[in-house]
């Protein structure tokens, strides 16, 4: 299998979350991921980069969103990485959601690592199986 | 990347359908969200069409969900009908596809929404 070691930074803003979804399924694709494993990372690209675009910069900060790719012999894994406030109680910015992002990327993925730091943004490392389980 | 579109059509008297086109994602959620906040009252019950629907996330179920629940709230009905590929395996990961929210096929969903049907 060809290796990747590709990155791109976006506007965190909602009709990015389509273009990283396009560019990062794009490079899988071109890596051999299995069809049904490109519908689950597509899914988990865009929940993770929607939890960035959504929480992570004041309203008036014009933030980014970075994703970096990198391939293994049997996985994928995604590091999205923003530069924003981290995690933490913000109750006058709680906006309409059902919390289902998180855990939509624990059903859909091997692992995955959450880290934030206040004030310097927070970091969310994902990785996916490149084939189905047989 | 696909195109985004949402078309309304009547079914049967007092019943109406959404058909979601295109990928549903927070950049669009808000269009889904006007769109079945404009369904006039007098339709008692909605059918949310997936069938090209190509990609849904969280915030696409969030507004259907939210959606079902003002509908509940106001006596009358909504359901899913018809997703495929991702679509299905995002309601079927969330759980969302043993909840009697989404059925297979528009007679299906219509069949649901009638007023002797369970739930």
């Amino acid at each position: 299998m060809e290796g990747s070691d590709v990155e791109i930074e976006l506007p965190a803003r909602p009709e990015s979350v389509a273009l990283a979804r396009e560019a990062v399924s794009a490079e899988a694709d071109r890596l051999g991921m299995a069809p049904r494993c490109l519908d689950d990372l597509r899914t988990v690209v865009t929940e993770a980069f929607t939890n960035a675009v959504r929480y992570a910069y004041e309203e008036d900060v014009e933030g980014r969103v970075a994703i970096a790719v990198s391939a293994g012999e049997d996985v994928l894994c995604l590091t999205i990485r923003d530069f924003g406030v981290g995690i933490f109680p913000r109750p006058e910015r709680e906006l309409p959601s059902l919390h289902m992002g998180l855990p939509i990327i624990g059903a859909l993925s091997e692992e995955f690592h959450l880290t934030s730091r206040r004030g310097r943004g927070t970091e969310l490392t994902v990785c996916m199986p490149m084939g189905e389980a047989s | 990347m696909a195109g985004f579109s949402l078309e309304q059509r009547d079914l049967d008297p007092g019943y109406c359908e959404i058909s979601v086109e295109g990928e549903l994602d927070l950049a669009v959620a808000g269009e889904l969200d006007e769109a079945i906040a404009g369904v006039d009252a007098g339709y008692v019950g909605l059918v949310v069409g997936l069938a090209a629907c190509e990609f849904i996330d969280s915030t696409g179920i969030a507004v259907i969900l939210r959606a079902r629940r003002r509908f509940v709230a106001e006596g009358r009905r909504l359901v899913v009908c018809c997703p495929a590929d991702q679509v299905e395996r995002i309601l079927a990961v969330t759980g969302l596809s043993r909840d009697g929210l989404v059925y297979e096929s528009l007679d299906d969903a219509l069949a649901a929404l009638r007023p002797d049907a369970d739930g």
